[in-house]
């Protein structure tokens, strides 16, 4: 599989390392109780897993160092855009 | 011999001498050890794999299913090798494989008597009783007589590359459609690549008569190759075979670099796995000529129509002295012209059609060879060669030829099995009664024979319009002459007389697959699954899709209707070794040697790996007996007086920027914007999932500058998670960090005369006294006159101790200075067993305890969390689940009985309850023999752990069959108070 | 090794210093050393500067003068001991290199590029020092090994190890 990386152009994927699907935004913790927990627990640990198009977190360890959003068919493997994920989980 | 006296593709005056199940034979270059055995009048090669008929050669390329060879001896014998895509070497060795005990008497050719026995489905139906027989009877008997050809069971000798290649058009194949493409895309400037399996590049043109552009069709190839390889931008890549497609445009390619050398020359692989990036791909691969299944359609002298003029053409051989065609295609004709012109006798032209073109009709029966038209071959007879054919042209009566060879056409196979690497199915094509590529990957176009065009005029412009799509430009297309391509389906004879074989490797019969139909396996891939059709080396490429056609039309379906073949890579055989390249052995991975390295092993040092670096694990002295008594002695030693051990494989993270303190309070579960500056920290950062990730000393060397250390293990991982979390999640914090891991080479001096020892390096500039550089101070110094250095007064041990940064370059130097200027201090070198000794007599969790299931508070470091800040990990460490009081916390261990010998992995239990999973109660995460107390001690995981101190549990070890006592303490063995740290 | 010399090499020792650009400073620090902030060799007044990613560069022999000042704009650190850097040519370079280098290392496409990457499972940073000569960083602890892949890949041309000037 290739990734053209937005600062390092294209790349092969051993490159890169895979971390799973986009999540987010990080929740802002109020009183670290059950509600928090839960939007926590979400945030790390649920995912919907389509099948088809889907937004994953790659990081581009044997380049360029960055964090990338990949948009990918999973059906046929396509990538459909590629972007710095700067930011991606900010509030 | 059957050697024709002129023509051919080979040099003559090279002769080549080779042997063949231990006789001698001569070939000459530009051979196969096919054509070469064939010129010998070897017409029997080998046996079939479950009735162990006599088989010979069928094809001329690499759809061979019957001529598999163990090739070469000792190390470097390669079983079930195909004799006819084995390019002759001088002194080249072969066997035939699967005869027991020679190719002419094979005792196990009883199992073709046995054959009714012996059908699909027979290794499922037999071997079901008695269980116990298998093993002993019936699993040795089946290997001895299926097998097939043995491994060399030794190392393989030769080496192995990767390459890497790029270019804007790949071709796969360089026969009329693959050079076309290759001219059109080459001659446009583009960058090409032609990969051709074969030694010579040409394809079918060098095994053909025809004429294109008034030239012999080898000729116009010559010069063809000649033009691409006079051009810049084409790179030429024979004996190379494209056998993967990948995602992206990524192919992988096969290069034989040494398989034609009877050794590979020096400093040369023996074969070299290219990946390849191509913005577009031209699969030109050609196609397979089909057998029919009629009766003894596997007897030696049965082959390819096209086989017999690529022995003739190309090789100048005689597969036999009166030849027969069984044909449904003008292929037949086409070898029958040609056996002709050679001045070989044609028996009998057998053709399945009603109509065929007159003309091939006329010159057929000029040149003496009997004709049949809407006649079929329904057996064969002779059982080491052919001696005659029977033919039938009403289905009942046949009639006898005699003759000494058959070659057979029943149509053709589009090679395109690259096609379907990723998954897109062929079509099929009632046109030329064939799978043809339907829907290809983005990139790829296929021409020629391999998308269903089976004339030389059609393969040539098809071709010239793949390489001009691809980028290329529009190149004038050559005139073919005097070829005829019309074909009509023709799957099986209807009343055969004898075995009628749809796969000759697997040797599965059209009776096999009557069965498996009346049994219920009408589907293609239980066909496939129950009768073993096309499963074998050769992938059923010449038979497998008659099998189905006879299932479909036993099933009254449409061939449409049943699904197509697809393939997975590799196409053809890969060497394991040439997926591993240089990588295997010591060179599996690359190896990370500190600056101290050299240093280490002149001192003596034995190593071991952590992660892909070496770190000294100890320096074991004369005299002393074993590992443990080297250990002991350096452990010791550093507690007495000093020692010194190489800590540079800890990650080192420069972190600098104005929110930098910001950035550490939320990765860390402890503060470090509170940190003043010359200060050291140690702190421990978790996942977001609330586990403990890793832990270290991280100090303050500047307003907006810290320098964090990781545990060598984590290094890497906790870079890559910072990243995330500054990218991803904070992108607005203005910090900026950098691995400094390979800058700096870096020593903890640990002991109580540590600091007598550092005097003599440090610049005097610098006091280091308790007063002046007390515990947990960090600065930048200098050293042995003026050297860039950073002191850290923290320590891992307990002892008195520093770690000492300088620049790599000075790593092997500073440790030599230190050792010579130190030794009236007692320094000696220390290495990681016994740096793990001093830890663990401390109680400091390291890798066993940080082990991805621990919190914080399991490893007693809860005090640490603060609560007045967000951080990594704070919300889900606070779960109901990772809070729970009985959670196994750190604690430490020693046996009850004190000479007893603790083990990592034991687990406990409360004395007199049962032993099992249930009431396990923890278990032992490190342990070490403790010089400091003079036993075992040792570190664990247990429920409520810090409140059950004093309490005897049993460690159980079923492993090591070990089961005794241990007694619950504190995990601080040494020096509770800390009072050796500070002085 | 071969009779021939088709790749030479040699062992580059170079100062290197990381400037990583503050938060937003990246245009106005690229401004002042001459740097593009794209995966090129840029610089001025005689620095070389590699694009390692962005609004970070590998500066190459840096002087004290052009490193000063910059405290508002970036942050350095020191990498001159991070780094082994081979330099690599020879007629046969492309070629040898091709046996780990993932990258297309033709003529007409890698020119003034700078390409971190992997070679042989290590890290390396890849640019061209000159027309048809190559400069590859690894990690220091990583020299070992790929001085190995490098003689294993070269040693069919021919390699010849020149000292350093």
């Amino acid at each position: 599989m290739r990734i053209t990386c937005p600062y390092c152009g294209e790349r092969d994927s051993e490159e890169f390392s895979v971390q799973g699907e986009v999540a987010g935004p990080r929740p802002r913790p109020s009183d670290y109780g059950d509600a928090d927990v839960k939007a926590f627990h979400a945030y790390v640990h649920l995912r919907a897993n389509d099948f088809g198009l889907t937004r994953e977190y790659w990081y581009h360890g044997n380049g360029c160092r960055r964090w990338l959003e990949v948009s990918r068919d999973t059906r046929n493997h396509a990538i459909l855009g590629v972007a710095m994920a700067s930011g991606a989980g900010r509030r | 011999m059957s050697r024709l006296a002129e023509g051919g593709l080979i040099e003559r005056r090279k002769a080549l001498q080779f042997r063949f199940d231990g006789r001698t034979y001569r070939g000459f270059s530009g051979d196969t050890l096919a054509s070469a055995l064939l010129a010998n009048d070897v017409v029997l090669v080998g046996r079939s794999f479950k009735y162990h008929r006599p088989r010979g050669i069928f094809t001329a390329g690499s759809d061979e299913p019957n001529a598999l060879v163990e090739l070469r001896r000792g190390a470097r014998r390669e079983p079930n090798t195909k004799a006819t895509t084995v390019e002759l070497f001088d002194g080249l060795e072969a066997w035939s494989q699967n005869r027991f005990p020679s190719r002419a008497f094979d005792l196990l050719s009883v199992n073709n008597l046995l054959s009714p026995f012996l059908t699909a489905g027979f290794y499922y139906k037999s071997f079901m009783w008695p269980s116990s027989w298998w093993e002993k009877v019936y699993e040795p008997w089946i290997r001895r007589a299926a097998g097939l050809g043995r491994a060399s069971g030794e190392a393989d000798p030769d080496t192995y590359e990767k390459a890497h290649a790029f270019c804007d058009v790949l071709v796969a194949g360089s026969g009329p459609a693959g050079l076309m493409a290759a001219l059109s895309a080459g001659r446009a400037g583009a960058r090409v690549i032609l990969c051709e399996e074969d030694f010579l590049f040409g394809g079918r043109l060098l095994s053909e008569t025809y004429a294109i552009a008034d030239r012999p069709a080898a000729n116009w190839a010559m010069n063809a190759v000649a033009e691409l390889r006079s051009l810049s931008n084409v790179r030429l890549m024979p004996r190379t075979s494209l056998v993967a497609v990948y995602d992206g445009n990524g192919y992988a390619a096969l290069e034989r670099v040494g398989d034609h050398l009877a050794i590979p020359a020096s400093h040369q692989p023996r074969q070299r796995l290219w990946k390849i990036v191509a913005g577009r791909a031209v699969i030109a691969t050609g196609c397979h000529e089909r057998l029919i299944a009629f009766g003894g359609n596997d007897v030696p002298g049965v082959m390819q129509a096209s086989a017999i003029r690529t022995f003739l053409n190309r090789h100048a051989v005689v597969p036999g002295r009166s030849v027969s065609l069984f044909t449904a295609t003008d292929n037949g004709w086409r070898t029958a012209a040609d056996l002709a012109r050679a001045g070989i006798g044609v028996a009998a032209v057998v053709d399945s059609r009603r109509h065929v073109n007159p003309a091939l009709v006329a010159a057929a029966r000029r040149t003496g060879a009997r004709v049949f038209l809407d006649a079929q071959v329904v057996g064969v007879r002779g059982g080491k060669r052919v001696r005659s054919v029977e033919i039938s042209t009403d289905g009942h009566n046949a009639l006898t030829v005699p003759c000494d060879a058959l070659g057979v056409s029943g149509g053709f196979n589009p090679a395109l099995g690259l096609t379907s690497h990723l998954g897109a199915r062929p079509r099929w094509s009632d046109a030329v009664s064939a799978y043809v590529p339907d829907a290809l990957p983005p990139g790829m176009d296929v021409a020629g024979a391999a998308r269903g065009i089976f004339s030389l005029s059609g393969c040539l412009a098809d071709g010239a319009r793949a390489g001009a799509e691809a980028g290329g430009r529009r190149t004038e297309v050559p005139v073919a002459e005097g070829e005829c391509s019309d074909l009509e389906p023709f799957w099986r004879t209807k009343r055969s007389r004898g075995k009628a074989f749809v796969d000759l490797q697997n040797d599965v019969t059209e009776g096999d697959v009557i069965q498996a139909a009346r049994e219920g396996f009408i589907s293609g891939e239980h066909l496939k699954r129950y009768t073993t059709l096309g499963m074998a080396t050769d992938q059923g490429k010449t038979g497998a899709i008659v099998g189905q056609m006879v299932l479909t039309a036993l099933t009254g379906r449409a061939p449409e209707d049943v699904a197509p073949p697809i393939a997975r890579p590799p196409a053809v055989p890969v060497a394991i070794g040439a997926y591993a390249g240089l990588h295997r052995g010591r060179d599996f991975r690359p190896t990370r040697l500190t600056a101290g390295h050299a240093w280490a092993v002149e001192r003596g040092a034995t190593f071991t790996e952590t992660g892909q670096w070496l770190r000294a694990q100890w320096f074991a002295r004369e005299g002393e007996k074993d590992w443990l008594e080297t250990v002991s002695r350096e452990a010791a030693h550093v507690r007495a007086a000093a020692g010194i051990c190489d800590v540079s494989t800890l990650g080192k993270i420069d972190i600098q920027g104005r929110d930098a303190g910001i950035f550490l309070d939320r990765i860390y579960i402890n503060s470090f914007s509170t940190l003043p500056v010359g200060k050291a920290r140690y702190g421990v950062m978790l996942r977001e999932d609330g586990f403990v990730m890793d832990d270290g000393t991280t100090s303050r060397l500047g307003e907006d500058r810290y320098f964090m250390t990781t545990t060598t293990a984590n290094a890497g991982r906790v870079m890559q998670h910072l990243e995330f979390c500054h990218q991803v999640l904070w992108p607005e914090l203005d910090v900026q960090m950098i691995s400094v891991t390979e800058q700096w080479a870096q020593y903890a001096v640990a002991g109580p005369r540590s600091r007598d020892a550092l005097r003599k390096v440090v610049d005097r500039a610098f006091d280091i006294s308790d007063a002046a550089f007390p515990y947990m101070a960090a600065a930048g110094i200098t050293v042995c006159g003026g050297i860039e250095a950073r002191l850290f007064r923290i320590s891992f041990s307990g002892e008195l101790a520093y770690e000492l940064a300088v620049p790599a370059r000075y790593g092997d130097a500073l440790i030599r200075r230190v050792m010579d200027t130190a030794a009236d201090t007692g320094l000696a070198p220390y290495g990681t067993e016994a740096l793990s000794v001093l830890r663990i007599e401390k109680g400091h969790p390291a890798g066993n305890e940080l082990n991805g299931q621990t919190t914080a508070h399991d490893l007693g470091l809860g005090r640490l969390m603060s609560s007045k800040k967000d951080f990594i990990g704070r919300v889900l460490a606070g779960r109901q689940a990772l809070t729970a009081p009985d959670r196994p916390s750190l604690a430490g261990f020693k046996p009850v009985e004190r000479g007893k010998r603790m083990r990592g992995g034991a687990h406990f239990f409360v004395p007199g309850i049962r032993i099992e999973p249930d009431h396990v109660e923890g278990h032992m995460t490190s342990v070490c023999f403790s010089p400091a107390l003079g036993h075992w001690i040792g570190l664990g995981l247990l429920k409520r752990g810090p409140e059950r101190i004093g309490e005897h549990l049993r460690a159980y070890d079923p492993v090591r069959d070990e089961d005794f006592l241990v007694e619950v303490c504190s995990p601080i063995f040494v020096d509770p108070e800390g009072a050796r740290l500070r002085v | 090794m071969g009779s021939g010399s088709g790749v030479r090499a040699r062992l580059s020792a170079r100062a290197i210093v990381a400037v990583l650009a503050r938060k937003g400073q990246e245009e106005v620090l690229a401004a002042r050393l001459g740097l593009l902030d794209a995966p090129k060799r840029s610089g001025r007044d005689g620095v070389t500067a590699l694009g390692i990613g962005p609004g970070r560069w590998l500066l190459l022999d840096p002087s004290a003068d052009q490193l000063a000042g910059l405290t508002d704009l970036a942050s350095l650190s020191d990498q001159s001991d991070g780094y082994a850097v081979f330099e690599v040519w020879g007629p046969s370079v492309r070629a040898a290199l091709a046996k780990g280098v993932p990258l297309d290392l033709h003529p007409a496409v890698f020119t003034d590029s700078v390409a971190v990457t992997v070679i042989a499972h290590i890290g390396a940073i890849v640019w061209q020092s000159a027309a048809d000569r190559f400069a590859i960083a690894v990690f220091r602890s990583y020299a070992g090994s790929f001085w190995h892949w490098l003689c294993a890949s070269a040693a069919e041309f021919g390699l010849t190890v020149e000292e350093q000037p």
